[in-house]
């Protein structure tokens, strides 16, 4: 960029006040045009709903309530979140979500592991886990609605495994099994995404660190946790950190499969009820305001345990290095023996 | 071969021994890809074979894996009332100005972030990011007052389109952003020696080679606005305007007992996923890969 201006500037020493100008103002006017409709609509449609959000949060009013005969509560409605068992309650289920994200990263990570080796069908293996992903939603809602009810495709399989039909519960009506059933839906449908990405991110570590490790006489596990873990560690933080935060957030599959019914409501779900079905629209705003915090702080704790774990990260990418200039020469040694062996 | 007979006995016992840890190993993987295969092809092909069937035979026990008799028919009496034609041209009329939009202006931004050089960009960029931690539902019921009550736009196709205008999300943009600080500045810096203006640097110079992170983007739009549920439905209660999430919702519920038929109308609206994924499933896992997300 300094090289460009230098090397211009020099050509026409003469005009360079005018040519700084116009410079100028040509980049200005660059910089308006590339972000000006991204940012204003940016804050339209998240800071100013954000802070509407906030001040809603307030009141006491529909969607109907014309401005003027909305009514200010102060902190009622966030009492209310707190105290009502439905509101506040319904994070608990968030646990079970975030088991099942944690399933879902480490099949993810096996999966993506064994696929960007060489496996016979791999393409074919990587194209069918993704597809779920790509599925709408009410068809996911529908498909598992149908999947789970009594006597249909989940208890026929059991049956075939051996299990008595008369003694399995109502997956979906059941609260025993029901948010499980709920949680095996979510982790069907995006552990292939996660996949993908982890595939993409061990495509682009180093091939020949795996084949030096195998020289080396590393097994598979050797080479996932010394290479590969490694090398993607970014892209696993950070899926981390989302899979918490969209734990925190479940909605579409109670949404569509049962509605939240028979205490399956998320606090999304419920949210949403409480917003449309009872028009209660600053108590929805505050549940979205707590939550809105929670998220943050627990993604602000997230960073800071991962700080602390990767604290040794610099020494240990050092490390990592130095293994890697050890394995090559180890090769090349290998190779050299190879061809002394072959010479002999 | 030459390396076998330089090794000792001591080795070659050793190696023998990895080898079948290595077999029983690669036999487990394959095991295992092979039983979450059938996993994820179950259900789906479950409500295939169920589309074909008779509503009779559906709850026939036990239940058999191949239709008796395969009913096409059923597709043809589900289309009398469920009216696929009219929400493909819906959703399409709503995807595509969306994707279009969502994928340009992340080109812009990302080109911004990663070129350009203001006063200010590093505090705009990171209220950028900050919205990557908000989750859509949050902000759903201040726009939708938005919307309908100043803008007067409910039941428009507006405020769904509208948003992608902001590169569909700050992920797209950060991921155009992420791919052009690999592409050498001097690339468009000898660009711009030429004579070439800013514009013509990023459509010449920058977007033929950030092309694998641009299908990235239009895909990951794509899913985005293919699995969007919930605004559709509340922002759109014209008839006409109807799109498939819509239309399934209205159909299985006025059908739920016909279970055949339903999953004949659930079937044909996941066939165009279907087909668009089949065409950019491998410039996708590419483009994710060169993309290289790995730090």
């Amino acid at each position: 960029m300094t090289g460009t201006m230098e090397q211009e500037g020099k050509r026409s020493r003469s005009g360079f006040g005018r040519w700084i100008r116009s410079r100028q103002g040509q980049q200005l006017l660059i910089i308006v045009a590339f972000m000006i409709i991204p940012l204003t609509l940016l804050i339209v449609f998240t800071y100013f709903p954000f802070g509407e959000m906030v001040k809603f949060s307030f009141y006491k009013m529909k969607y109907a309530t014309p401005i003027d005969k909305r009514k200010f509560v102060g902190w009622q409605n966030y009492i209310d979140v707190f105290r009502r068992d439905d509101c506040f309650g319904a994070l608990k289920l968030s646990l079970y979500y975030m088991v099942g994200a944690l399933i879902q990263l480490v099949l993810a990570l096996y999966m993506a592991t064994i696929l960007s080796f060489k496996v016979k069908g791999g393409n074919f293996f990587k194209g069918l886990m993704f597809f779920p992903f790509l599925i709408n939603g009410i068809a996911i809602g529908f498909i598992f609605k149908f999947f789970y009810t009594r006597g249909f495709v989940f208890d026929t399989i059991l049956a075939w495994c051996g299990f008595n039909p008369e003694n399995l519960p109502y997956w979906l009506k059941d609260q025993a099994v029901n948010n499980w059933s709920l949680v095996a839906t979510s982790v069907w449908r995006y552990f292939g995404q996660n996949m993908v990405l982890f595939i993409g991110a061990i495509m682009s570590v180093d091939a020949e660190l795996y084949e030096a490790a195998e020289l080396d006489g590393a097994n598979k596990w050797q080479i996932f946790k010394a290479i590969i873990l490694p090398s993607i560690k970014t892209i696993v933080t950070l899926n981390i950190i989302l899979s918490i935060t969209g734990s925190l957030s479940a909605f579409e599959q109670p949404y569509v499969i049962t509605n939240g019914a028979n205490g399956t409501g998320t606090y999304f779900v419920i949210m949403n009820q409480i917003a449309h079905t009872s028009q209660k629209v600053g108590l929805a705003c505050a549940m979205a305001v707590v939550l809105l915090v929670i998220i943050f702080a627990c993604t602000l704790l997230q960073k800071l345990f991962f700080k602390y774990v990767f604290r040794d990260a610099e020494s240990e990418d050092e490390s990592y290095k130095a293994k890697k200039a050890r394995l090559k020469a180890e090769k090349a040694a290998a190779k050299a023996q190879k061809q002394k062996g072959v010479q002999a | 071969m030459g390396e076998s007979k330089t090794l000792n006995t001591n080795q070659a016992g050793k190696l023998s021994n990895k080898k079948v840890n290595e077999k029983i190993g690669s036999g487990v993987a394959t095991a295992v890809l092979a039983i979450t295969a059938v996993l994820v092809l179950l259900p789906l092909y479950w409500i295939f074979r169920s589309s074909l069937m008779s509503n009779g035979t559906l709850y026939a026990y036990p239940p058999s894996i191949l239709p008796k008799e395969w009913l096409w028919g059923n597709y043809a009496t589900t289309l009398e009332t469920f009216d696929y034609w009219l929400y493909f041209k819906n959703t399409f009329t709503l995807i595509v100005p969306c994707v279009t939009a969502g994928t340009i202006t992340a080109i812009f931004c990302g080109y911004a972030f990663a070129r350009l050089r203001f006063r200010g960009k590093k505090i705009i960029f990171t209220l950028c990011v900050g919205t990557i931690l908000l989750p859509g539902m949050v902000t759903l019921i201040p726009l939708y007052l938005f919307w309908t009550r100043i803008c007067h736009l409910g039941g428009t196709y507006w405020p769904l389109i509208l948003p992608y205008f902001t590169g569909g999300g700050f992920f797209n943009i950060y991921l155009v952003r992420q791919f052009i600080t690999t592409i050498p500045k001097e690339l468009d810096e000898a660009a711009e020696i030429d004579g070439a203006s800013r514009m013509r640097t990023l459509w010449t110079i920058i977007v033929p080679a950030i092309r694998p992170a641009i299908t990235v983007v239009i895909l990951m739009l794509f899913i985005q606005l293919w699995n969007d549920l919930l605004q559709q439905l509340i922002y759109i209660n014209d008839m006409t305007k109807t799109t498939f999430a819509i239309g399934l919702t209205n159909f299985t519920g006025s059908f739920g007992t016909k279970w055949n038929y339903a999953m004949a109308a659930t079937c044909m609206t996941i066939a165009p996923g279907l087909v668009i994924y089949i065409i950019g499933q491998k410039s996708f896992v590419e483009g994710i890969v060169l993309t290289g997300m790995k730090n």
